[in-house]
């Protein structure tokens, strides 16, 4: 059995009481079925050519899981037609 | 001799024959073989270059010739700077073939200008993607005030090795809190400057939008003065504390802290004469956003070598890279362009305070065998939650110190200190400020050996 995402990563955990509040509609990481996760990542990874170790799927599907919770809490933000990237490239 | 000893008092012994370079290095040395063991907060020594150094430094005072002002002081770096002739392994067992580092990095350069001594490389998790330094190649990193429990990371080794006395400060580096965390729970002062002022040039890079390199300190004095040295910058007076506005982060920051730390906290801004609460809108995605940025960016990085060598990493480190290295470019550019938003809330944040005050982390140290801390009246995962408060702060690059507090009556607690870009002088100002009324200061070690006091 894969661990929970967060004792594995180290890293913020979805759906948990965050400080602050959370919004509530956001899905937590631990709610996603792991099948539909497995197919993302399974589809991900023939997109960019790479071969997973068997041994990595069930800590990526975690992984996955957790910042896919990330990306819909960011993707909630209504991001004006000008607001630009932050990166810094000075030529 | 030289344990919990300041830089800054070392260096003024060297300087006037109360003692040699050489005797400091050597007493640091056994000190760390002596004593490290239970805490693991050193991964490699570099004892016949630091003598070697230590006896150069002692041939300049015998010929009269005048030191630098850091003659002899010995110093660390988390195992992520390049030391001339070491071989930069970043915690992990991936880099260990390749070449030794052909100079040191910038830091370390300017450091070593001013007559410092690096004597060791300290431990990290693997990459700095983590906040326990629990590392599956050198092993845990163990808290100096309970080896019980944890340390913090992914500067763990750092913040360890000065509060436990070895050395009068070590280098980190600070990501999403990588320098804060440690700093916190082990009790000693750390400091990240503001994004992009100090030079990177030979760290071993992490998120090339989010890393900082900074450092820990015993003492204050300490953490000022090897920051300006760092800085390539002379010693200016801060602004008086008293014209400085100062207001508390609330909202987000004010949620799930222990008791103890709310207390004092409030002791803080009572003796700071402060009521002010400012909340930063949109807290939660700047804590997402920094963390996307971050698995993307680290995924990018690693991605060449993990085609190669997956099972080479570190387990928990290879899978969240791997699901870094495949989040869409949506995902990313939608994070740098909250980073231009968030950054926009921030200045006008500071608008109304010079000074932000906000915990570090929740709560004590949690233990390695129960690694939870509470939330929302729930228990969850500590290494999940640790860098909650200090990965929104991440995202828009403010200057951050950390600043241990005293007479909490728990194991260490801290606070960020939180400035507009480039005012790092004006929370040195603070940090004297709560010094000098006793607030603030390296948490003494409840076994430290004789004569070890609490220091400022």
């Amino acid at each position: 059995m894969p661990q929970p995402p967060t004792a594995q990563t180290g890293m913020p955990q979805a759906g948990t009481p965050a400080p602050g509040g959370m919004p509530a509609n956001i899905l937590p990481a631990e709610a996603v079925p792991k099948d539909a996760t497995l197919a993302l990542v399974q589809a991900r990874a023939a997109a960019l050519g790479l071969v997973l170790p068997e041994a990595c799927l069930p800590g990526i599907v975690s992984n996955t899981d957790l910042l896919g919770h990330y990306t819909a809490l960011l993707e909630q933000v209504a991001l004006p037609d000008l607001c630009e990237p932050a990166g810094e490239y000075t030529p | 001799m030289t344990r919990f000893a300041s830089a800054l008092d070392l260096a003024a012994d060297i300087r006037s024959g109360k003692t040699t370079a050489l005797a400091v290095i050597t007493d640091v040395l056994a000190t760390i073989r002596q004593h490290d063991a239970p805490i693991n907060s050193v991964t490699h020594l570099f004892e016949e270059q630091a003598l070697e150094r230590a006896r150069q430094i002692d041939a300049m005072r015998a010929r009269g010739q005048a030191l630098p002002p850091l003659a002899g002081v010995p110093f660390g770096v988390k195992d992520l700077f390049d030391v001339a002739g070491h071989v930069t392994t970043a915690g992990s067992v991936v880099l260990r073939d390749t070449p030794p580092a052909t100079q040191d990095a910038a830091i370390v350069q300017r450091l070593k200008a001013a007559g410092a001594i690096v004597v060791a490389t300290l431990n990290m998790d693997e990459f700095a993607y983590g906040f326990a330094t629990d590392n599956a190649h050198y092993g845990i990193t163990r808290n100096p005030h309970d080896t019980a429990r944890m340390a913090g990371g992914s500067s763990g080794g750092s913040a360890a090795s000065v509060a436990a006395g070895f050395l009068p400060f070590t280098l980190g580096s600070d990501t999403n809190g990588s320098i804060r965390v440690p700093a916190a729970l082990c009790g000693v002062w750390g400091l990240k400057p503001t994004f992009g002022r100090l030079p990177r040039q030979g760290a071993y890079p992490f998120s090339a939008s989010l890393d900082v390199v900074g450092h820990f300190a015993g003492t204050l004095d300490d953490l000022i003065s090897t920051f300006h040295v760092m800085d390539a910058s002379l010693p200016v007076a801060g602004p008086d504390v008293k014209t400085l506005k100062i207001a508390r982060l609330g909202g987000w920051f004010a949620a799930d802290i222990v008791p103890a730390l709310e207390q004092a906290i409030a002791h803080v801004c009572n003796a700071l004469g402060t009521a002010d609460r400012i909340e930063l809108p949109e807290t939660p995605q700047a804590r997402a956003a920094s963390f996307l940025i971050t698995a993307c960016e680290g995924g990018n990085l690693h991605l060449p070598r993990l085609r190669a060598q997956a099972m080479a990493y570190d387990a928990a480190t290879r899978d969240r890279l791997l699901a870094g290295a495949m989040l869409p470019a949506n995902t990313y550019i939608q994070a740098q362009r909250f980073r231009s938003r968030f950054r926009r809330a921030v200045h006008a944040a500071f608008r109304q305070a010079d000074v932000l005050i906000a915990p570090a982390v929740a709560c004590e140290a949690p233990r390695l065998d129960s690694p939870t801390i509470e939330i929302g009246g729930k228990l969850v995962s500590a290494r999940a939650n640790l860098g909650c408060f200090t990965q929104p702060i991440s995202l828009p690059g403010l200057p951050v110190l950390t600043l241990p507090l005293l007479d909490t009556h728990t194991l260490p607690l801290g606070l960020q200190l939180v400035a507009a870009p480039g005012r790092e002088t004006a929370l040195f100002s603070v940090a004297r400020e709560l010094a000098r009324q006793g607030l603030a200061g390296r948490v003494p070690m409840q076994h430290a050996p004789p004569g070890a006091t609490p220091d400022t």
